[in-house]
């Protein structure tokens, strides 16, 4: 299941399909973070429900609670969520909501409360809908990073969700519980960056679905003493394939490619890029370098670190949003990326415009572009299929 | 050694066969509801000794015959290359899919862009208009130039633009004049594609739409530049394939 390139080439899915992590510990992971919450609850623990990349997860730790992420990737609870949204929605919001009302989400099932963020017009406007669910406490995003202004609204933010966290967890928030959070988080940041960071030789170490799997199933895990040591782990055997003259094989002659725009929740384009013959070395989207790249720094007043870190985060509801670019810049010069893949999702109104200038930006690098339009559906995979295989054809 | 290339399209299936370079075979059958036993039909009696596939069934060919397979638009952007080797910009509108495809130095695809799922403006969209009008698709094109004034169609969804067809027809308006209509906004989209990787001179126009002469010509007049058909425009996709198989590709 988790293959390096899943059916296309067999013999390194069979050979290399667990090494990243033991099957038995991501098999498991669903009934265990379920069984977990359940013991937290019951030992007085609120559990947490997050949705944007904003909402610092440390502040919510801090609080002895338990953050747990929502957003969702599959197509099944669309329909449902089409009798209270417009059907011109992105995939993604549609599906977190779909669950969340269908009560098709054990990890949402398993929330007492939401914080979610004021990202993009559609989530916002869905998170009032959402609240009739749960109670749910939206933090008022700014829509730039760029005035001290924002920065000062924004960390005024932090001290509002601060408070409501502590009324709702009976706890308070100490400055060093803060810290112990930024530092754990710190942590697991490192180790995710050092598994994109394996791929900046000239051989990848890794293929873009062990990189989903680090940043996205396995994020589900709750106690991140527990996912650093998996990961640690996992990147120990890793680190060997660049000895290994099979795994050396099965990834020769495969172009480099940079997959960014929207967050990949629904994995169709990431596998058929591998199947069609691509390796997806980095992942700019959210969980990916755009989130994990920047520490949030230890010394100093925590609250106003964890402002300044989450609020640069380069998402496209921001304006401008140049650090993206700069970003994108460095990737396509650190991985040696032979080309450019954005994935939007098909009514996300931000990362669809940007994709203008984001096309312009790698242009002017002499690397070839595909920007794809999609949703969760399978129905476009036949269009899709041709346009990957001759994208990859062109950088052969 | 004889070289065959296959391009089984949403709409219909050729084959072509080559050696040195020169066509010794060219064979055509409708994709129909099987396409498994199209293939066999149109490959029935054909000799070759290899052979590549191509277009939407290239896959499904891959499996059954152990081929090699490329996408259209290498395919297409070598077969136009053959025939008219001045080609940098080729249009190529097939049943459901349209496609412009920019060939750098050397024949080498450059640039390209494709149509997402939705089939608006392709052979598809033409054949649903022509049977709402009652025009075979073969007098469609020429019945359209023979239109007395300019119609706009606003809709290129299929589905809405025959209600917009409906319309027209109850609003007394001739079928000619409505058939003009829906060709501009075929060539207005195909156009807009065109020019958002343009880098000028002449269109290479293939696959089974560059057989309507009306959008032929209506895209001349809005490009301002030749717009080239082969005599086979079907055929190019084929071609392509035989070639980049015997250059060993």
């Amino acid at each position: 299941m988790f293959g390096l390139f899943g059916s296309a080439t067999p013999n390194s899915n069979e050979r290399y399909g667990m090494t990243i992590y033991d099957d038995h510990y991501l098999g498991g992971i669903e009934e265990r973070v379920i069984r977990d919450t359940e013991t937290a609850r019951a030992a007085g623990a609120k559990v947490v429900g997050v949705y944007c990349a904003f909402t610092p997860k440390e502040l919510i730790a801090a609080a002895g609670a338990i953050p747990v992420a929502l957003c969702s990737g599959s197509d099944f609870p669309i329909p449902l969520a089409e009798q209270h949204l417009p059907r011109n929605l992105c995939a993604l919001i549609k599906s977190s909501y779909g669950h969340a009302i269908g009560d098709s989400c054990p990890y949402f099932r398993a929330t007492d409360l939401l914080i979610a963020d004021a990202t993009c017009d559609g989530k916002k406007k869905m998170f009032e809908l959402l609240g009739r669910k749960r109670p749910l406490y939206l933090l008022q995003l700014p829509q730039t990073s760029a005035t001290a202004e924002s920065h000062a609204y924004w960390l005024g933010e932090l001290r509002r969700i601060k408070v409501i966290l502590e009324e709702e967890t009976g706890t308070v928030i100490t400055d060093d519980a803060i810290r112990k959070q930024i530092r754990l988080y710190n942590r697991l940041r490192t180790i995710v960056h050092e598994a994109f960071l394996l791929n900046t030789g000239p051989i990848p170490l890794l293929s873009g679905r062990e990189l989903d799997t680090v940043t996205s199933v396995a994020g589900f895990e709750l106690n991140l003493e527990t996912r650093i040591a998996e990961i640690t782990a996992a990147l120990g055997e890793i680190k060997e394939r660049d000895k290994d003259d099979d795994y050396i094989a099965s990834v020769a002659g495969r172009p480099r490619i940079l997959l960014t725009g929207c967050p990949t929740t629904n994995r169709k384009v990431l596998h058929l890029l591998e199947d069609c013959g691509g390796i997806v070395v980095a992942m700019e989207s959210c969980g990916g370098l755009k989130t994990v790249g920047g520490l949030v720094p230890e010394q100093g007043d925590p609250l106003k670190n964890l402002a300044a870190n989450y609020l640069s985060i380069p998402c496209a509801c921001m304006t401008p949003n140049k650090a993206r670019l700069d970003l994108l810049l460095a990737i396509i010069r650190d991985y040696r990326i032979d080309g450019v893949v954005e994935l939007t999702w098909d009514g996300c109104h931000t990362y669809n415009v940007e994709s203008f200038q984001v096309e312009e930006c790698v242009q002017a690098t002499g690397l070839p572009y595909l920007h794809v339009i999609t949703d969760y559906s399978e129905n476009d995979t036949g269009q899709l299929k041709t346009r990957i295989e001759a994208f990859l054809e062109l950088l052969n | 050694m004889l070289s065959a290339g296959i391009d089984i399209g949403s709409r219909t299936i050729e084959c072509v066969v080559i050696e040195d370079g020169a066509i010794r075979e060219i064979r055509q059958a409708p994709t129909t509801f099987d396409p498994r036993g199209q293939i066999e039909n149109v490959l029935a009696g054909v000799s070759f000794d290899r052979i590549m596939a191509t277009g939407y069934g290239r896959n499904l060919f891959e499996v059954a015959y152990d081929a090699k397979t490329v996408t259209e638009i290498k395919a297409y952007g070598r077969g136009a290359r053959h025939l008219f080797p001045e080609a940098t910009t080729i249009l190529d509108i097939g049943g459901q899919d349209s496609k412009c495809i920019i060939l750098g130095p050397g024949g080498k695809v450059q640039r390209f862009e494709m149509n997402d799922r939705c089939a608006a403006g392709t052979g598809k969209f033409l054949e649903v208009m022509a049977e709402a009008l009652n025009f075979s698709l073969e007098e469609f094109g020429p019945s359209a130039l023979k239109a007395g004034k300019v119609l706009t169609i606003n809709a290129m969804c299929t589905v809405f633009a025959e209600s917009e067809v409906t319309s027209l027809i109850s609003r007394g308006e001739n079928r000619e004049d409505i058939a003009l209509g829906l060709h501009l906004a075929v060539v207005k989209r195909a156009a807009g594609m065109i020019r958002r990787l343009w880098p000028g001179g002449p269109i290479f126009f293939a696959g089974g739409v560059a057989r309507n002469s009306c959008i032929q010509h209506l895209l001349e007049k809005d490009l301002q530049v030749p717009v080239i058909v082969p005599d086979n425009p079907q055929m190019v996709g084929a071609l392509g394939a035989a070639l980049l198989l015997e250059e060993g590709a």
